[in-house]
């Protein structure tokens, strides 16, 4: 029963359950075989794949991704390190996953079955029950070697998230119980949209009982119910991983063999891709795909604004002047989101950016009109503002960052071009990672930051991307965000079952953000990942984390390579 | 002068460097942090003899903007770490004993540690900023030159005429003002020199691992580490026009330590 | 001889030791820490759990108390675990040490190959077009910032030579010829660098040697010029030479960090750098503490290979 991209979004991204109970299980994520083209054409910046159907598919081969860093580490409770999500994600599966590569929706996650072969969720929303597929065991290593896998696993494996890193997963619940061997019901305190769709998300990872009881953690043995089997790690060089050959769909995975090699500096993964060492990496210079296109033009190149998670002014909006709407919109008013488009993302951006997921919530890209009147670039509007909040002379402000890509650099050098121009003098200091993390996520640095949105999970676009973040106790709430009025709505919208309803909740937030500029939106920017023609079936940056490389990495497990591609 | 070409190219190169760094606003002919001076990755032409960067910045304003950092910073550092060094190395090559066994083992334990960890952490506590760069960067001076220092005074203690002024009843300060101050000048110039090149080039790898000079200040380094080595194909002026400058300053400054070496004390040897 | 290594080797405890209180002062200033970091994106823990989490880790300790636990753990062999992968310490040393130190001894070989020759040269046409030629070529490498070569390195390689090394590292026991590979450019760009200041010693001291009396002796009985310059002056301007490659090892080694960043080389620079980076400070101070240990001993064996070179040297 292929639901159409639309009636999606209109069920799964506003309530985020309900398109989910009329799933079925199905066998491989390519199901719109036999056009020319994979869809979504737009996320494509060169060489859209050509479309496939399942006998298309070659088995064997290998293929190898770039990352930056190392994982610190295999526990995916105690730590979120998407270094560390990205080696365990071809080994761990989980009850449910978003649809994977190049035939899935990348504006939203479309959840389907994977170790949970089907799911009740009762009327109030509050009881979920799993039940799980049957003959799926672990890995053949020991301590755990072959056994099935349990829903006491599931017990196991949520329970211990609690206090750790990955609490945000169990948080909303009341109890998990194990029904029988192959059942848990899991009751929920209050009706968080977000629980269900993030158990679909690449945090989720079942985990094996007796790695625990043996080791304490699981920071050091890799055991998963998953395609691949981790062979050898060397650090901050390499992991190599190879088929998992008692997988439970015996036609999966389709490759031999996986490996991820550890490149920190940018520049060398470009000569590295050049040199074919490694087949698939990520980029934000147009310039540098550009080069590549030229020397390799059958490459690649998608490309995606991620709809939510996008960079923003951050205020102190609990002291001076910040807790000025009025300096907050004239700081929004000078700024020239179209001309930082072009210059800083070669024009390849989009004027706006979003911190509430719009894309997903409305299946599009908002108007400008939804951004209303504080969004328009308007010099004197902005100074006018600011002399009737009483800084007609400007005043000096610190703004932090730390430079996730080399854009934000650039973000940070127009933010204060722009500025400099309405008389606010902007000291711009970039941190380090360890400083970074400490002032921001608690809320410590001293006026300004090129801040971002960090969702708990975030699978559920628009709950959890506005829940914890927005409200004035929220755990998540960095900017010191606290308007009473706001926190009614974040209140009403999680309880709202009606998904219409729930919608219109959502469109209300987002216009109080838009009128109070409680995050001033810069322009969004782009990310491309690129890769070799003959590696089929991947797919570059989603939604919001739905499993590419560097996120998850775990659809390698539908990847496949087309070896007829390779020879020129 | 005839004699030393290398000398007085190099001196004179050092002396452009310093003259555009002290009138770069006037030679400027953008400032050097403005967006969309110009159009965005502009080839090197007549009106953007630097081509411009991604911002639309003109790359030449920028690098005269850059000679002023280097000096700033590196002068500065020098300056600091040297009072710093020196005043070590007096006190140890003067008092000798315990004083100088505590202050070598302190320049020793400084030396144990390569100078860019030292100033990598050194920004990891003090955090980002001008100032603290500087601070960061006495980690490349102090300890060569406190052992120069120290070895300087130690050779002319044993100098007759200081042996003879002590004898005569000279004071402390005096002996050291008018005996040994003189002989550790030239050594110290010639470790100056040479240590600006250094300071340039501790900048720049600090700007590479991200902890360099913050914008709007503009620092060669700075403009070396952001996306100008990826871009390298399609815009090639973003790397060659900083890397020049800074290779052509150290390289002047490095022969001119040479032939002040070779002026001075001919055989003075080390770093 | 043996009994001066010996204890110049004991000197050099508490050299260790101040080191290693200095980094642990540092470190300890540092603002944020690993327990931040670890949960870095999804910080939906209460205060009380981090600091459940620092006490395990036992960071929540007196500086001192801190400090004395590691040096009776060092004492015992035992560096700790790495506050981020929980990895033994040690173990992570040992794995990294031989790629930094593989790639020091091919830069200071290479560096030799360059300088040594162009230092001849230079100091015996003392002045002359070619002096010149081969300084500004050797001073060159000390010049550029080696980030910036290595990329202007593996751009022109990659895209017109159409070849690059390897830039997946593997162990020289592995695979000899494909490690040599890999680092043969990196090595190639820190040998340029070291080159320099190695040919700058060799050319004065050979000046100064060829002025010397046996230098006019051994020229007047008539023996070949390349006899006079390589078996007489090269010997006896050794020392000094060597002095320089003990004093570059210092900064060998703080240029490791960044090139090893961009041939993806995983040395003991990078872990340290990481280390700092990542508030690992168990990682950090067991880097410190090698690194230290490494350069004094480089010292100690240029000060012991004097008295190989020139007996004349009295060790009391």
């Amino acid at each position: 029963m292929p639901l159409s991209r639309r009636d999606f979004v209109k069920t799964t991204a506003t309530t985020g359950v309900g398109a989910a109970i009329g799933l079925r299980p199905r066998k491989a994520d390519a199901q719109a075989g036999g056009k020319s083209s994979v869809p979504y054409p737009q996320a494509y910046y060169a060489n859209q794949p050509g479309g496939w159907t399942e006998k298309d598919i070659k088995k064997g081969g290998s293929l190898t991704v770039a990352f930056r860093g190392d994982p610190p580490h295999y526990d995916p409770a105690l730590t979120t390190s998407y270094y560390m999500l990205g080696a365990v994600g071809p080994v761990y599966d989980r009850l449910i996953r978003p649809k994977w590569g190049s035939y899935a929706n990348p504006n939203t996650p479309e959840l389907v079955p994977d170790l949970a072969e089907r799911w009740e969720i009762s009327p109030d929303r509050l009881v979920y029950t799993f039940h799980l597929r049957r003959g799926v065991r672990w890995q053949k290593l020991p301590p755990v070697n072959g056994r099935e896998f349990v829903a006491d696993d599931v017990k196991f494996t949520l329970e211990r998230c609690k206090g750790k890193a990955l609490d945000f997963l169990v948080s909303p619940t009341k109890s998990i119980d194990v029904l029988d061997k192959y059942t848990v019901r899991i009751t929920l305190k209050d009706r968080s949209p977000g629980f269900f769709p993030n158990l679909g998300s690449c945090y989720a990872l079942m985990t094996p009982r007796e790695v625990v009881e043996r080791d304490g953690d699981l920071k050091k043995t890799l055991i998963g119910t998953g395609a691949f089997i981790l062979k050898e790690h060397v650090p901050k060089t390499s992991l190599t991983y190879e088929r998992n050959p008692d997988f439970r769909d015996p036609g999966q995975p389709y490759l031999d063999r996986f490996r991820i090699v550890i490149m920190p500096d940018d520049a060398t993964q470009i000569a590295a891709f050049r040199a074919g060492e490694i087949e698939y990496f990520d980029s934000n210079e147009l310039e540098a795909i550009q080069g590549i296109l030229a020397s390799h033009p059958r490459t690649v190149v998608h490309q995606f604004h991620i709809p939510a998670a996008s960079f923003h002014i951050a205020f102190r909006l609990d002291q001076k002047p910040f807790n000025d709407a009025r300096v907050r919109r004239a700081i929004s008013m000078a700024i020239n989101r179209e001309e930082m488009n072009k210059l800083v993302y070669a024009g390849q951006g989009r004027p706006y950016s979003i911190s509430i997921p719009w894309p997903a919530a409305f299946d599009n890209w908002p108007a400008e009109s939804a951004y209303g009147p504080y969004y328009r670039y308007d010099l004197n509007r902005a100074r006018a503002l600011l002399q009737e909040a009483g800084y007609g002379q400007g005043f000096k402000a610190k703004l932090v960052y730390f430079a996730y890509g080399d854009d934000r650099i650039l973000e940070c050098e127009m933010i204060q071009n722009y500025l400099g121009a309405i008389g606010i003098q902007v000291e711009v200091a970039r941190l380090d990672y360890g400083v970074w993390i400490d002032q921001y996520l608690n809320g410590k640095y001293e006026a300004m930051a090129l801040g971002f949105t960090v969702p708990a999970g975030g699978m559920e676009l628009g709950h959890d991307w506005t829940y914890d973040l927005m409200r004035c106790k929220g755990a998540k709430n960095s900017w010191h965000l606290c308007d009473p009025d706001l926190d009614k709505l974040l209140e009403a919208q999680r309880d709202e079952i009606d998904p219409a309803k729930r919608k219109a909740l959502i469109r209300r937030i987002w216009d109080m953000e838009a009128q109070n500029v409680y995050r001033a939106y810069i322009a969004q920017e782009v990310r491309y990942n690129i890769w070799h023609p003959w590696v089929k079936n991947t797919i570059g940056w989603t939604g919001y984390r739905f499993d590419q490389f560097t996120y998850g990495s775990s659809h390698v497990r539908t990847v496949w390579i087309d070896p007829g591609l390779k020879r020129r | 002068m005839r004699r030393n070409p290398v000398g007085v190219i190099s001196a004179l190169l050092v002396l452009a460097v310093i003259l555009i760094a002290i009138f770069g606003n006037v030679l400027a002919p953008f400032d050097p942090a403005r967006v969309a001076a110009g159009p965005r990755l502009s080839h090197p032409s007549v009106r953007y003899p630097f081509g411009t960067d991604q911002l639309g910045r003109d790359l030449l304003s920028r690098v005269i903007a850059g000679a002023r950092a280097a000096l700033f910073l590196g002068c500065t550092s020098i300056l600091a770490g040297t009072v710093v060094g020196a005043v070590i190395g007096l006190v140890a090559g003067w008092f000798e004993g315990w004083v100088d066994e505590v202050l070598s083992r302190f320049i020793d334990a400084l030396m144990a540690v390569p100078a860019l960890v030292l100033a990598l952490a050194l920004v990891a506590v003090l955090g980002p900023g001008f100032d603290k760069i500087i601070l960061a960067l006495t980690a490349f001076s102090i300890p060569t030159v406190a052992r120069t220092v120290r070895g300087t005074v130690l050779s002319a203690k044993q100098d007759l005429y200081v042996e003879v002024a002590g004898a005569l009843g000279s004071t402390t300060s005096r002996i050291l003002l008018r005996h040994i101050l003189p002989n550790i000048a030239a050594p110290l110039i010639v470790v100056m020199t040479v240590q600006l090149g250094t300071a340039i080039l501790g900048e720049a790898a600090l700007s590479f691992l991200g902890l360099g000079v913050q914008p709007p200040a503009v620092s060669w380094g700075q403009m070396l580490s952001g996306p100008a080595r990826r871009m390298m194909e399609q815009a090639p002026w973003l790397v060659i026009f900083p890397t020049l400058a800074i290779s052509v300053t150290v390289l002047a400054l490095n022969f001119l330590g040479d032939v002040l070496r070779d002026i001075w004390d001919p055989k003075l040897r080390g770093e | 001889m043996l009994q001066y290594a010996a204890r110049r080797a004991l000197a050099s405890i508490p050299l260790l030791l101040l080191v290693s209180l200095l980094a642990f002062s540092v470190i300890r200033l540092i603002p944020g820490d690993a327990v931040m970091l670890m949960l870095t994106e999804i910080g939906n823990i209460s205060p009380d759990k981090l600091d459940r989490i620092r006490a395990e880790l036992g960071v929540d300790r007196p500086f001192l108390e801190q400090f004395l636990i590691w040096v009776a753990g060092v004492i015992h062999g035992d560096l700790g675990r790495s506050i981020w992968t929980g990895r033994p310490v040690g173990a992570e040393i040992l794995r990294t040490l031989p790629v930094t130190l593989e790639l020091a001894v091919l830069s200071i070989a290479i560096s030799l190959l360059v300088a040594i020759p162009i230092g001849i040269v230079s100091a015996v046409w003392r002045n002359s077009a070619l002096d010149y030629a081969s300084r500004l070529f050797a001073m060159v490498g000390l010049s550029v910032p080696e980030f910036a070569l290595a990329t202007v390195a593996l751009l022109v390689l990659s895209l017109y030579v159409g070849w690059v090394p390897s830039l997946v590292y593997v162990p020289l026991w592995e695979v000899p010829g494909r490690n040599l590979g890999t680092l043969a450019v990196p090595s190639l760009i820190l040998g340029f660098a070291l080159a320099a200041v190695t040919m700058r010693m060799t050319r004065s001291a050979m000046l100064e040697v060829l002025r010397e009396d046996y230098i006019r002796t051994a020229r007047s009985k008539g023996l070949p010029e390349v006899t006079v310059v390589v078996r007489h002056a090269l010997k006896n301007a050794l020392n000094p030479i060597i002095t320089i490659i003990g004093i570059q090892a210092r900064r060998l080694i703080g240029s490791t960090v960044v090139i090893e960043t961009i041939f993806a080389l995983p040395g003991i620079g990078r872990l340290t750098v990481d280390a700092l980076l990542n508030r690992d400070f168990t990682q950090l101070q067991g880097c410190i503490l090698v690194i230290a240990l490494a350069v004094v001993l480089m010292n100690l064996l240029v000060d012991l290979s004097y008295a190989w070179l020139d007996p004349r040297i009295d060790y009391r």
